[in-house]
């Protein structure tokens, strides 16, 4: 509120300019202040009469219940007024800010896209212009829309201002991208994960909580819907209560756990963590259930190959001992090739099983990789007769080695050894159930008598298959060609084999 | 200013608007100071726009003292009304 004299001097008069100059001022210092809620605008005939505002209160009463911050700015985009959401956010009084540039009480880049925003709402010439801006507020990073809009007060150019505040709701679209980040990564999670609330019911569930418990789990106390008995407990300790720890910040490791009631009994690795533990109030907790039974029989599959692989080398190297001292051809170079041929025969059995991953081999690949070297397969002179034969590891590096010897002899002296001879390969059925028969047979081949000499051959065919009762072999010379046959025990061939 | 003088203010308005209705409202009751002798005249500009020229009226609600000379502008709401009787210079200033 002010006053203003009015002299009785001659209208042109210096001290009546003065007080014209001083009446406006006082005017415009009383827009600026409030003081005034109407108008008088003259035009060329007529004056109008302008309100500075509607109903019942005050443009500044109106600002103050916006809840954004707002304010009024003149041309120079000095403040004429700003509600206090706004002068909370700058953090000065009104005194302090009511004709001072606005832009410079924010840091230099908000100050910046603060005064583009004026530049375009300058240009515009009508409607709003916005932007989003950042501030750190209180330690943390707040986000408002920023919008301004060409404004005329009474004989006043300025803007109107308004700062929206956007934190809650770019926090809330934050917290649906993480939420659904989570998820992705529960869901593709191996092991099974559950998500409880503060109550300890379960939110959210994997597919590979399924394995464990199926049915409707979503709602459920976690140690209603989880069946699991905690090994080794005193009975303080409890599904319930491990949920119960987490929930109120206590992170649990390693707990062993039974599962009875899961589609195969399993034995689980369960922990469980605060949900959130940096945000300071807890909305519950994230249990993980590893799958015990699995990697226990991974270790223990693990143990069985070293343990077997450990036998096998023994075995091989006894048995290269045993090929070595019983390969006695007299002169070196005899020595050397039947001394190589026969341990490349067990190299090629191994690579066969190897291949099988040491589980089966096929009887007739191991017949048609020992006469591969000398004679295809597919030739006319060779007929395999009979149902096929899985062999286990253990016989089918005995029926390689017997196989070796036949086909090396078969080539010396034998039906291999002329162009018409052949070899009959039979599988048959076992007469006594202990084992299954194959017979090698040569006919069309040179007539042989039995050797003089028993060397490692011989001894090779006759003992391989005798680590079991039911396993052996028995040669024959008949004129009309050599006849093998062998044994090959039940507990070695695979269960399955076609007929 | 004289005791014996007669007040004379007008109060420009602008219908019902808050501040004009408050500036009423204060302005009689400073008037009770003023010992009856006074002479309150309420003009609408609203109604009567035309009538702001007289006095060069640019804000609303203004308070004018026309009499006794020389004339005085007071703008606002009245609300102080210490500062409105020193300005209208009827009280302690005499």
């Amino acid at each position: 509120m002010t006053t203003s004299d009015s002299l009785p001097a001659t209208p042109h008069s210096h001290q009546e300019l003065l007080r014209r100059l001083e009446e406006a001022e006082e005017t415009i210092r009383a827009i600026r202040e409030g003081e005034i809620d109407a108008l008088v605008v003259r035009k060329t005939m007529d004056e109008e009469i302008f309100t500075l505002q509607g109903g019942e209160h005050s443009y500044r009463a109106f600002m103050e219940t916006m809840g954004h911050g707002a304010a009024a700015l003149g041309a120079k985009g000095e403040v004429l007024y700003a509600n206090t959401v706004l002068t909370t956010l700058i953090e000065k009084p009104l005194s302090r800010l009511q004709g001072q540039l606005l832009l410079d009480h924010f840091e230099a880049p908000v100050s910046l896209q603060l005064k583009t925003l004026l530049s375009e709402a300058e240009r515009s010439g009508s409607g709003a212009s916005s932007c989003e801006i950042s501030l750190v507020r209180g330690g943390e990073l707040r986000h408002y829309l920023a919008s301004a809009e060409p404004l005329q007060i009474g004989v006043v150019d300025g803007w109107a201002l308004t700062l929206t505040d956007l934190t809650d709701r770019v926090r809330a679209q934050e917290s649906m991208a993480a939420e659904g980040a989570a998820r992705a990564i529960i869901a593709s999670a191996n092991e099974a994960v559950v998500v409880c609330d503060a109550a300890g019911r379960i939110t959210h569930v994997n597919a590979a909580v399924l394995a464990i418990e199926d049915g409707a789990l979503i709602g459920q106390p976690f140690h209603e819907a989880i069946r699991l008995e905690i090994k080794d407990a005193i009975g303080l300790v409890s599904a319930e209560e491990l949920v119960r720890m987490a929930i109120a910040g206590t992170e649990v490791k390693s707990v062993e756990a039974h599962a009875p009631h899961a589609p195969h009994a399993k034995t689980l690795l369960i922990s469980a963590a605060p949900l959130s533990p940096t945000s300071g109030t807890n909305k519950g907790c994230v249990i993980t259930l590893v799958d015990l039974s699995q990697r226990k029989s991974a270790e223990e599959r693990q143990q069985f190959l070293m343990a077997e692989l450990d036998h096998r080398v023994k075995n091989i190297l006894t048995l290269v001992m045993a090929i070595l001292h019983q390969t006695d051809d007299a002169d070196i170079k005899g020595f050397k090739t039947t001394f190589a041929g026969r341990i490349q025969a067990l190299a090629a059995t191994h690579n066969l099983l190897a291949t099988n991953s040491w589980a089966t081999l096929p009887l007739d690949e191991l017949f048609k990789a020992e006469l591969a070297p000398y004679i295809a397969p597919s030739s006319d002179r060779v007929e395999i007769i009979g149902h096929r034969l899985e062999l286990k590891p253990r016989s089918a590096v005995a029926v390689g080695l017997i196989l070796h010897e036949l086909v090396s002899n078969a080539v010396k002296y034998g039906a291999l050894s002329t162009p018409n001879g052949r070899i009959i390969f039979a599988v048959k059925h076992s007469l006594d159930g202990k084992s299954a028969q194959v017979e090698w047979r040569e006919t069309d081949g040179p007539s042989v008598g039995s050797p003089l000499r028993k060397g490692f051959g011989r001894s090779v065919i006759a003992n391989s298959l005798k680590y079991s009762p039911g396993g052996g072999a028995d040669l024959e010379f008949l004129e009309s060609g050599v006849r093998c046959v062998l044994r090959i025990p039940s507990e070695d061939i695979a269960e399955g084999s076609a007929s | 200013m004289a005791q014996n003088e007669t007040t004379k203010l007008i109060l420009y308005v602008a219908g019902e608007t808050p501040k004009s209705l408050a500036a009423i409202a204060n302005l009689e009751r400073i008037c009770k100071e003023l010992d009856n002798r006074y002479e309150v005249q309420v003009i609408d500009l609203k109604k009567e726009p035309r009538l702001a020229r007289e006095h060069s009226i640019v804000a609303i609600p203004t308070l004018v003292r026309q009499l006794p000379a020389p004339i005085r502008k007071i703008i606002g709401d009245l609300s102080d009304a210490e500062k409105v009787l020193v300005s209208l210079n009827v009280k302690g200033a005499q």
